[in-house]
């Protein structure tokens, strides 16, 4: 049960970076939040 | 306002550079997973597995692979486990140098060389270790993995706070509960490590293990190191071998093992199997808390800056020689030590002895580095 | 003739006779007895390695890393091997104080007995300073000689110690080295 919940809470805050990814204009900003993508999209596919 | 601004394209073009960061770093974390290849020699005359000691292993990652090199000849059983802490890389090639390149002409030998196999499918976080190292061999470029020291922690995640050891009772952290030298005499209904250390003591009295071996390594900062630690039932044996080894100017201290430290292999093997226990220490820079930079080169050629400054200023305790501690050495010492208890063995018990053969001498190991031991 | 070789052979026996002059007699009263007792004093595990020296000059020893006063009854000669070991300890399971008294009631009570007594340091560094120097002031001291491996005396801890004390030393480079004196001594 609880590796659902962190999977989900990776999920929600990957979705949250992804929203926020599109609307920022800001080049720096959009690398940093590519950045933390990278560990939340390998844990949700449960890779690393 | 345009469907495609610049900055959603560069989002795009984020997101595919992530992607591809992404597959990239997977697939070398899936590496880990990949089985290390060793290459049998002539001498290996069967090849069977941990889980035909304890079945429950089987499919699992702590299954492990034991070779038999048996001379047909009688004379004792030894046995040598390599690997128990896969981040301590001599004892490992020690062990595979063994399955590589040794021919048993009397009595057998039992090579195991990842006891903790689930330990070489991950590294310890923080501590910036290689993901793997290479050597030459005498045919090829070999790539061994560079583990952690104990089990993966997905194995029983999570570690509890306290790791109560089976069955003295004996707490210790939590962390050791994944740490094979922290588990014998193990339990079949235990964790994954506490598993495999009940399978290995199963091997030990299937297989009548007369002597035992343990290979480790340690932080050139540790008191214990190039030493033989034993258990009583070893005292003499040790003691003769490190007369041996000494007049080929290879010092080695003598330690006795604690009858009240529960869960390692020199005390749970010697109560427990009517073996001989012997574990055998190196030096190794890359678990030191003073090194530097953590590469594979520091594993393999074993030189370090803050370790020969601090060997320099005379200041601190280290086993650290000035010219680096590179595995060619770490590894001749782990041979050369167990043939020296070997050839006590062999003093005390004319009648029963081992024989071994085709082991480069120390000299010759450091001369053609830990390669030549390997096909 | 016939006087002048009688007084020869006179002067002969009286030259064998005189202990300091005649080799061999001195050498045999230099020999120490056996059977020897190798004990220790801070239970490291050198004791075993003292054993194996005994064992590889064939001398007739026996090793009681816990040996009590009465262990040392029809023991010719003491051996006492010093060194603090804290896994030694645990694994005899004695304090570092029990181990202090027992080490002096035993060369209290080797003393009381005239059995000759002769220490080990084999250990190196590794058995130098802190908890095992009081076992190894407390062995060299009441010891007629001591074999020590070099490392162990690179601050002339053992050799200032026999000067002090007028102990003979023997200094070894090794401890297969050690087989030398104790080769000659027993």
């Amino acid at each position: 049960m609880l590796h659902w919940i962190y999977t989900a809470m990776a999920a929600w805050i990957a979705w949250l970076l992804l929203e926020e990814l599109f609307e920022e204009k800001s080049w720096r900003i959009q690398v940093s939040l590519v950045l933390i993508l990278i560990p939340l999209v390998l844990r949700i596919l449960q890779i690393k | 306002m345009p469907l495609f601004p610049i900055h959603r394209i560069r989002a795009l073009l984020l997101l595919a550079a992530a992607a591809a960061a992404c597959l990239y770093a997977g697939k070398e974390f899936r590496k880990m997973n990949a089985p290390d290849t060793i290459l049998p020699g002539q001498g290996v005359s069967r090849i069977r597995a941990l889980k035909d000691y304890f079945p429950n292993l089987e499919g699992t990652r702590s299954d492990s692979a034991v070779y038999f090199l048996e001379s047909g000849r009688p004379g004792p059983t030894v046995l040598v486990l390599g690997g128990t802490h896969p981040n301590e890389p001599a004892g490992f090639l020690a062990a595979v140098a063994l399955v590589e390149s040794l021919r048993v002409k009397a009595g057998r030998l039992i090579v195991v060389p990842q006891a903790c196999q689930s330990g070489f499918t991950c590294t310890d976080p923080l501590e910036g270790y290689p993901q793997s190292y290479s050597l030459r061999s005498r045919s090829r470029l070999r790539t061994f993995r560079f583990g952690s020291r104990a089990a993966n922690p997905v194995e029983d995640w999570p570690d509890p706070i306290i790791y109560r050891h089976f069955p003295s009772g004996q707490q210790l952290s939590g962390n050791e509960t994944r740490n094979l030298n922290r588990a014998y005499p193990g339990k079949s209904d235990g964790t994954t490590t506490e598993k495999t250390a009940f399978a290995i003591m199963k091997l030990i009295r299937d297989e009548k293990v007369n002597l035992a071996f343990d290979l480790h390594e340690a932080a050139p900062e540790i008191p214990i190191i190039n030493a033989i630690v034993t258990h009583e039932k070893g005292r003499e044996l040790a003691a003769g071998a490190l007369l041996g080894l000494e007049l080929e100017n290879l010092p080695y201290a003598l330690e006795l093992s604690p009858p009240n430290f529960h869960g390692l292999s020199h005390r749970e093997w010697g109560d427990g199997t009517p073996a001989i226990p012997f574990l055998l220490e190196t030096t190794n820079p890359v678990q030191g808390r003073l090194r530097g930079r953590t590469g594979a080169s520091l594993a393999v050629d074993g030189q370090d800056r803050q370790y020969r400054l601090a060997q320099e200023s005379g200041r601190m305790r280290i086993t650290y020689d000035a010219g680096g501690e590179p595995l060619a050495r770490r590894v001749g010492r782990h041979l050369r030590a167990i043939q020296a208890v070997l050839e006590t063995y062999n003093e005390l018990h004319p009648e029963g002895r081992v024989e071994l053969e085709g082991i480069p001498s120390y000299e010759e190991i450091i001369r053609n580095g830990v390669g030549s031991l390997l096909q | 003739m016939k006087k002048t070789v009688a007084h020869a052979f006179v002067c002969l026996f009286i030259f064998l006779l005189y202990p300091g002059t005649s080799p061999l007699p001195a050498q045999a009263a230099d020999k120490l007895p056996q059977p020897v007792l190798i004990s220790s004093a801070g239970q490291s595990a050198d004791v075993a390695i003292a054993g194996m020296l005994c064992k590889k000059l064939s001398l007739q020893a026996k090793s009681q890393p816990l040996a009590k006063p009465a262990d040392l009854q029809g023991i010719g000669t003491l051996m006492v091997v010093s060194g603090f070991s804290t896994k030694g300890l645990g694994a005899a399971g004695v304090s570092k104080e029990q181990e202090m008294e027992r080490v002096k009631a035993l060369l209290d009570a080797a003393r009381e007995k005239k059995i000759r007594v002769i220490t080990l340091h084999i250990g190196g560094k590794a058995r130098r300073g802190g908890q095992s120097d009081d076992f190894n002031r407390l062995a060299a001291e009441a010891s007629e000689r001591l074999i020590v491996v070099r490392t162990g005396d690179e601050d002339q801890f053992f050799s200032s110690l026999a000067a002090g004390k007028k102990i003979p030393i023997d200094l070894v480079d090794k401890i297969s080295d050690a087989m030398q004196p104790l080769g000659k001594i027993f």
